[in-house]
C-alpha cells in the first residue's frame, strides 16, 4: 500500500480527512466538494478505501458517536496519513507542471487553452 | 415509511459482506448508503447497489484463503498423507467378493501383498519427508487402483460402487501428499505412525498367515479356525479406527478440524460400504447391489466434497 501510486479517490478522501476527522456521509460529501463535482463515491468503494487506508495506517477512527440511534465513526488522517498525502501531492505537482510546461513547447496553434485548464 | 422499505432493501443488499465485516461495519455503511439516497426513494439506486454487491463479494473472496496457504490445512495434509496410505496398506488384501460369493475371509494373493508394500513404502516416505516421493508413490498407486477399478466397472458394474471408499481414499491421499509437499516436520509421532502400521500390517498379512497354517483349504480347518478370525477381522480394524482417532484428537484444534473433515469424508463412504456388505443396510445380495443404487453416486459425491471442502478455509 504505502509504495503503490494512490488512486484518485483515495488520495481524495485522504485530502478530505486532512480538513479534520469526518464520518462516512460527510466523507462522501467533503469528496464530492473537493472534486469539483466529479467523484462521487458509492458506499461499498467508500468502505473499500477505507479499509485499505485504515489497514495502510494512513488513517484511523477517531472516535464513535450515536446519532439517531445509528453509530457514527468519524475518520481522522494519521501523521504517516499526512506524509504520505504530501509526497503525492508533490509528485502530482510534479507531474502537472511536467505537462504544463511541455504544452508550453508545443507550436501555438495546437495551444488550445493558453491559460491552462488545471483544476 | 419509504425509509424504512429502503433500509430493509439495502440491509439486503449489505449480506454480500461476510458477517463480521458487517458487524463492524454494516450500520455505519447502512448509515452512508440511506444519507445518499434521493428523497422519497424505495429502491437502492443501480450504481449504489451493483457497487454495494460487488465489493461485498470481493470481500468475502478476499478473506478466503486456497487451502495452499494455510499452514493449519497443510499440517493436516502432512498428517493424513502418513495414515492413508497405512489404511491403504491394511485393506489392500482384504476383503475382496470372490467371484459369485461374499469371501469374508480372502485367499492370499501376490500382487496384494506387494501393493499393501508400496502403500507401507509410501507412508514411510511421508514419515521421512521424502514429500515427492510420497507425492508421486500415492500417483502411481492411485492410478494403478483406478485401472484396476474401471475395469471392475466395465465387467462387473457391482463392485465399483461396493469399493468405491478406496477411490476416494486414493483421491485424498494424493491431494494431502501435494498439499503435505510445504507441511511443517514432525507433525506425526513415530509411536503413532508405528502403531498404526502394526495394527495394518497384520490385517495386511492375515490372509497369508491363513493359508499358511495347517490343514488350510480344508473345510475343517476353515471351521476351526473360524471364531479366531471372526475376532481378528472385527478387532484389527477397530483397532485401526481406535488408534486413527487417538492421532486426530492429539492435535491442535485447527489442525483437528480439518483432519476430522479430509478423513470424515472418506470414513463415511468406507463405513456405507462395509455396512451394505455386512448386510445393515437391509441390502439382500451386495454383488446384486443395483448398479444405480448409492454405491454408484456415493464415490463421485464424495470425490467432489472432499477437495471443494479442503479449499475454502474461511
Amino acid at each position: 500500500m504505502t509504495d503503490k501510486v494512490l488512486q484518485e479517490p483515495a488520495f481524495l478522501v485522504l485530502t478530505a480527512l486532512a480538513g479534520g476527522p469526518q464520518h462516512g456521509y460527510g466523507l462522501v460529501e467533503d469528496v464530492l466538494r473537493v472534486s469539483d463535482g466529479q467523484v462521487r463515491l458509492h458506499t461499498g468503494t467508500l468502505y473499500a478505501i477505507l479499509d485499505r487506508l485504515r489497514e495502510g495506517g494512513l488513517i484511523e477512527v477517531d472516535r464513535e458517536e450515536i446519532v439517531e440511534s445509528r453509530l457514527r465513526r468519524y475518520y481522522q488522517l494519521t501523521n504517516a496519513g499526512a506524509e504520505r498525502l504530501a509526497t503525492e501531492a508533490d509528485r502530482m505537482q510534479r507531474n502537472a507542471s511536467a505537462a504544463a510546461s511541455r504544452l508550453q513547447q508545443l507550436p501555438p496553434r495546437m495551444r488550445l487553452r493558453p491559460e491552462g485548464g488545471m483544476a | 415509511m419509504s425509509q424504512e422499505i429502503l433500509e430493509r432493501r439495502y440491509r439486503r443488499l449489505l449480506a454480500c459482506y461476510p458477517y463480521a465485516y458487517r458487524a463492524a461495519y454494516g450500520e455505519e455503511m447502512l448509515a452512508v448508503a440511506l444519507a445518499a439516497a434521493r428523497p422519497g426513494a424505495r429502491w437502492p439506486d443501480p450504481g449504489e447497489a451493483a457497487d454495494l454487491i460487488f465489493t461485498g463479494l470481493r470481500r468475502r473472496l478476499g478473506s478466503v484463503r486456497p487451502a495452499s496457504h494455510d499452514p493449519a490445512w497443510r499440517d493436516a495434509a502432512g498428517i493424513a498423507a502418513v495414515i492413508g496410505p497405512i489404511v491403504m496398506a491394511a485393506f489392500a488384501v482384504t476383503p475382496n467378493p470372490g467371484p459369485g460369493r461374499w469371501q469374508y475371509f480372502p485367499t492370499a494373493s501376490f500382487s496384494g501383498i506387494i501393493v499393501a508394500a508400496l502403500w507401507f513404502a509410501v507412508a514411510v516416505a511421508g514419515m521421512l519427508r521424502w514429500r515427492r516421493f510420497a507425492l508421486a508413490g500415492s500417483c502411481v498407486l492411485s492410478a494403478g487402483l483406478i485401472y484396476e477399478f474401471s475395469r471392475a466397472a466395465l465387467n462387473e458394474p457391482n463392485k465399483f460402487g461396493v469399493f468405491g471408499w478406496k477411490v476416494v481414499f486414493a483421491a485424498l491421499i494424493v491431494g494431502s501428499a501435494l498439499l503435505a509437499l510445504k507441511s511443517k516436520p514432525h507433525l506425526l509421532s513415530w509411536w503413532a505412525a508405528m502403531a498404526t502400521a502394526a495394527i495394518a500390517m497384520l490385517l495386511a498379512v492375515l490372509p497369508a498367515i491363513q493359508s499358511g497354517l495347517p490343514g488350510a483349504g480344508s473345510f475343517a480347518a476353515m471351521n476351526s479356525y473360524m471364531q479366531l478370525q471372526t475376532l481378528l477381522y472385527e478387532a484389527l480394524p477397530a483397532g485401526l479406527v481406535l488408534v486413527l482417532l487417538i492421532i486426530v484428537v492429539r492435535q491442535k484444534a485447527g489442525v483437528r478440524s480439518r483432519l476430522m473433515i479430509m478423513l470424515g469424508a472418506a470414513a463415511a463412504t468406507f463405513a456405507f460400504d462395509m455396512a451394505a456388505f455386512s448386510g445393515l443396510l437391509s441390502i439382500e445380495d451386495p454383488l446384486n447391489y443395483p448398479p444405480l443404487g448409492p454405491g454408484w453416486w456415493q464415490s463421485p459425491a464424495v470425490m467432489v466434497a472432499v477437495p471443494s471442502s479442503a479449499l475454502p478455509s474461511a
